[in-house]
């Protein structure tokens, strides 16, 4: 089968509406417009064909059964690794007339910004003051998590200066691939917001100008727009998270309790 | 020719760092030309510091590291970032080979993939955890843990061929220019550490074997090597430091037990 026709063959993408990393991939697609098939897989009881895929996929996690998002190519290629199967996706699907622009921008200095901000956003530790916030039930010890992450999001409102004052990293609607791997945690805000009771949608946000106009610009977009998830899915989707949260709060608790006995 | 005299890339960074020497790699082995800046690293210059506060992608929290280029009066910081950027602006091939990123997209997405993975995989951790912590079960536990990184590491390197580079036909990417570095300063473990890793190690994992002796026999690559002797000592202050912890922490111990 000639290249331009096996392109035009859907690429499938196995992904999960839950998962913020599938989300990448997906808003992927989606911005540039690439034909796929979303295949929808259960994360808790995987189903046979997504374990298949994963394991014979490019940058499978050694001892993993399946993580989203997996594509499969229409040249029978499977690819995990969510930021990877973005830049596959981008690099791929390259005519702009067809696919729009780049999400890696021509301008070398550019480029490299887009590629710093990635970098810095996976090495800020954001991830890890996300899920830990979502999932510590300790008032004390999710205030002083919290007094670090906002460090974090004083230096992201700054870094976002670095184009423009307002919209996305690059200026106006300028998407690049760095809004693709944050924004999905944004997304998921609101639960932390709904279980741990921290007001980040609003207080958070008028603390940080810069990264408030950078999240309601994406929250404009059409791709974004398009397979957004609701507020309710997601704090249903998260709910294991804090009840997994409570449970390790509850044994520290326990603990003390019997620690504290043992030392009368 | 003031359009030349722009070209040029100023490349600051220091010889015993490996993160640098990502960034020399790359201006060597695609042919770049570039003016070495040494850094002092211990007493910072202060045009050394200017130009990191200048750079992007510097770390709001630190006076300077290396490497920073400055290329058409920009200042850029970040190893594998400079390298990225290297890369993607001298891409014209006839003068200055293939890119370190490969043409074909399937290669290309797992050369990203063993770059993100070596930086998630915690090698880094393990390397300088071992040379700073001098308390040897502490030691041997970790290099269990290390060294089923390796494992995985001997593992992928076999997905295009058994032997030489990540890539078929040796070509280096950016994967070799990221890893490599750590593996020359593997000497420093050896030194300090009393661990047989060039030896011992490289046996029991030969596509790791393969991988590293071929990279260290590239032509450019060898340009930017330095000596083991240079190496050792360079880090001898992070092994003293870790022999100072270590003696106090048995102190401790042994105070402990008095009690």
């Amino acid at each position: 089968m000639a290249e331009a026709e096996q392109k035009e063959q859907k690429l499938k993408l196995y992904a999960n509406p839950i998962c913020p990393f599938a989300q990448r991939a997906w808003l992927a697609l989606e911005i540039k417009k690439v034909p796929y098939e979303y295949i929808k897989c259960d994360l808790r009881e995987k189903p046979a064909f997504f374990t298949e895929a994963y394991q014979k996929a490019l940058g499978a996690a050694e001892g993993s059964d399946g993580k989203v998002p997996v594509i499969e190519t229409p040249d029978g290629k499977f690819i995990t690794e969510s930021t990877i199967v973005a830049r596959y996706v981008d690099y791929v699907y390259s005519d702009e007339s067809k696919y729009g622009p780049s999400l890696l921008p021509k301008d070398a200095f550019e480029r490299a910004a887009v590629e710093i901000m990635i970098d810095w956003f996976g090495d800020s530790g954001w991830l890890r003051f996300h899920y830990g916030t979502l999932m510590q039930c300790d008032k004390e010890k999710a205030d002083a998590s919290v007094v670090d992450w906002k460090k974090k999001w004083g230096l992201l409102n700054e870094r976002l200066k670095q184009f423009s004052d307002k919209g996305l990293y690059l200026g106006d609607n300028k998407v690049s691939l760095f809004d693709i791997v944050a924004y999905p945690f944004f997304e998921r805000l609101i639960t932390i917001q709904h279980y741990a009771k921290y007001e980040i949608l609003d207080k958070w946000m008028e603390e940080f100008p810069r990264v408030k106009s950078w999240y309601n610009t994406m929250q404009e977009l059409e791709a974004v727009k398009k397979i957004k998830q609701k507020d309710e899915f997601f704090i249903n989707g998260y709910k294991s998270y804090r009840e997994r949260g409570e449970a390790a709060y509850k044994k520290e608790q326990e603990q003390k309790a019997a620690a504290a006995k043992d030392d009368k | 020719m003031a359009e030349a005299k722009e070209d040029q890339i100023k490349f600051y960074s220091n010889k015993i760092c490996p993160f640098g020497m990502r960034a020399w790699l790359t201006l060597e082995v695609k042919k770049i030309p570039y003016e070495f800046i040494h850094c002092d690293l211990k007493d910072k210059q202060d045009f050394f510091k200017e130009a990191y506060a200048k750079a992007l992608g510097h770390a709001e929290d630190n006076a300077g590291k290396v490497p920073i280029i400055l290329h058409k009066g920009k200042y850029i910081a970040e190893s594998s970032i400079v390298a990225r950027y290297l890369d993607y602006v001298f891409s014209d091939e006839d003068k200055y080979g293939p890119s370190i990123l490969p043409k074909d997209a399937f290669q290309r997405a797992a050369v990203e993939i063993m770059v993100a993975w070596f930086g998630d995989s915690g090698w880094l951790k393990f390397h300088y955890g071992i040379l700073m912590n001098a308390n040897p079960d502490d030691q041997a536990k970790s290099v269990v843990d290390w060294k089923k990184k390796w494992k995985t590491l001997n593992d992928r390197l076999g997905e295009f061929c058994d032997k030489g580079t990540y890539l078929p036909n040796n070509q280096v990417s950016l994967f070799e220019i990221c890893a490599f570095p750590f593996f020359e300063r593997l000497c420093t473990l050896e030194h300090y550490c009393k661990l047989e890793i060039y030896s011992k190690w490289m046996d029991e994992f030969p596509r790791v074997k393969s991988w590293y002796e071929t990279v260290k026999d590239n032509e450019a690559f060898k340009k930017c090597t330095s000596t083991q002797e240079f190496l050792n000592n360079g880090y001898k202050g992070y092994r003293e430091k870790a022999e100072e912890n270590y003696k106090k922490w048995k102190e401790e111990q042994a105070k402990q037990e008095k009690k």
